[in-house]
């Protein structure tokens, strides 16, 4: 008897953390990826605590230019050679292009910018990044042939 | 007899002690060296001469001269990067300005930072960057000047810098700090890149401004 009815507690509790783990296994593993990623290609010049270098180098813990989302995408890949402003600081220095990352990395690393710094908690997931990194593509290519 | 042999036992211990700890508190000195041997008073000396950096000249941010004689007297941390280097670069410049700004205003410290990429950094290009890394006055030289005599300055202090097409902004570099003493003796080299190396640095350049406060 005792142990029926801790079985009826049991298995419930076990259900409801399998639920879970489905989406909180795939933000984890985007977040730390993302993680990952950012280690590798963006702390050398962003700090491993997001917050810059100097004038050199702008922060993202705390960057009022997050609320640029599609914009930063699109940098993460493409790099960014036109002088941006965050937190009214001007910044005026060539951040490289990522050509080698893939969407999903573009995507992990953007999940763990808006994680961390963004105070945003869910994913940003790989079908948006796609989408809006086509569109990027598409206008910078248009932007070539007019110039 | 015994309690004899116990003092003199007891003063080799402390001999030895002592030879160890100032030999442990001493940083080692780095490169090839020659043994020389003179006549002194009609008897033969033996005495070491250790690698020194040979004189150097360049142009620093601000269009003026720069050279080993910049540093008489001073001890000194080198190393080479370029401004436009993706990669290990800008994990230098974060150290170095971990060690800069500790020894801030210290009249016994300089910096020594050369570019490998002259054409693009020039005075005012370094000057700028400078600025933006936070940088003022003149503890903090960045030099720059002909291409090969960097090169040639870099194996001075037994570093890399060369051009290589294979390296991220075709050129190659070393990730070194290079400590250098007010004789220009190396001292030490560390990892520029992470701040385990620049910890370890910083340490060492308390160590040797001790060494020279004893003298
Ligand atoms: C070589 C240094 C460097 C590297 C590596 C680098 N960035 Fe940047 N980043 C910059 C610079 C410089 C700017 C400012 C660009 C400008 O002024 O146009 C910038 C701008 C940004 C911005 C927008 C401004 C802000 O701070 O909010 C974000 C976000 C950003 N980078 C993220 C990244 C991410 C993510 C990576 C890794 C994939 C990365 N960066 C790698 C130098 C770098």
């Amino acid at each position: 008897m005792r142990k029926f009815s801790i079985g009826l507690v049991v298995v419930p509790l076990l259900l409801q953390t399998a639920c879970q783990s489905q989406e909180e296994l795939k933000q984890e593993k985007y977040f730390v990826e993302g993680y990952q990623l950012y280690t590798e290609h963006c702390a050398n010049c962003h700090q491993t605590d997001g917050k810059g270098l100097e004038a050199l180098y702008p922060p993202i813990s705390g960057s009022d230019y997050l609320k640029n989302k599609e914009q930063i995408i699109c940098l993460i890949r493409y790099g960014q050679n036109e002088p941006i402003v965050v937190n009214g600081r001007s910044f005026h220095r060539p951040m490289p292009a990522n050509p080698q990352l893939t969407d999903i990395d573009v995507a992990e690393i953007t999940t763990f910018l808006y994680n961390k710094w963004g105070g945003e908690s869910v994913i940003t997931d790989v079908k948006e990044v796609s989408k809006i990194l086509d569109t990027c593509r598409v206008q910078r290519e248009r932007a070539k042939v007019i110039n | 007899m015994y309690s004899a042999l116990k003092n003199s036992f007891a003063v080799v211990l402390l001999g030895f002690l002592s030879a160890c700890s100032s030999s442990e508190n001493r940083l080692p000195i780095m490169g090839e060296r020659d043994v020389i041997t003179k006549e002194v008073d009609g008897k033969t000396v033996t005495d070491t001469a250790y690698y020194q950096i040979p004189p150097f000249q360049f142009v620093n941010q601000d269009s003026l001269p720069v050279s080993d004689k910049t540093f008489d007297g001073k001890i000194y941390v080198s190393d080479f990067f370029f401004i436009s280097c993706p990669t290990i670069c800008p994990k230098m410049k974060t150290q170095m300005k971990r060690v800069y700004d500790k020894f801030k205003g210290n009249p016994d410290v300089m910096i020594l930072s050369y570019t490998i990429d002259p054409v693009h950094d020039t005075p005012p290009v370094l000057k700028e960057f400078a600025t933006n890394l936070g940088v003022t006055g003149n503890q903090w030289q960045f030099a720059t000047g002909k291409k090969e005599d960097i090169f040639k300055t870099g194996k001075s202090y037994m570093v890399v810098a060369q051009e290589d097409a294979g390296a991220p902004g075709g050129l190659l570099h070393s990730g070194h700090f290079v400590l250098v003493d007010k004789e220009k003796h190396v001292r030490g080299m560390y990892d520029g890149t992470t701040e385990e190396g620049a910890d370890k640095l910083m340490g060492d350049i308390d160590r040797l401004l001790a060494e020279y406060k004893k003298q």
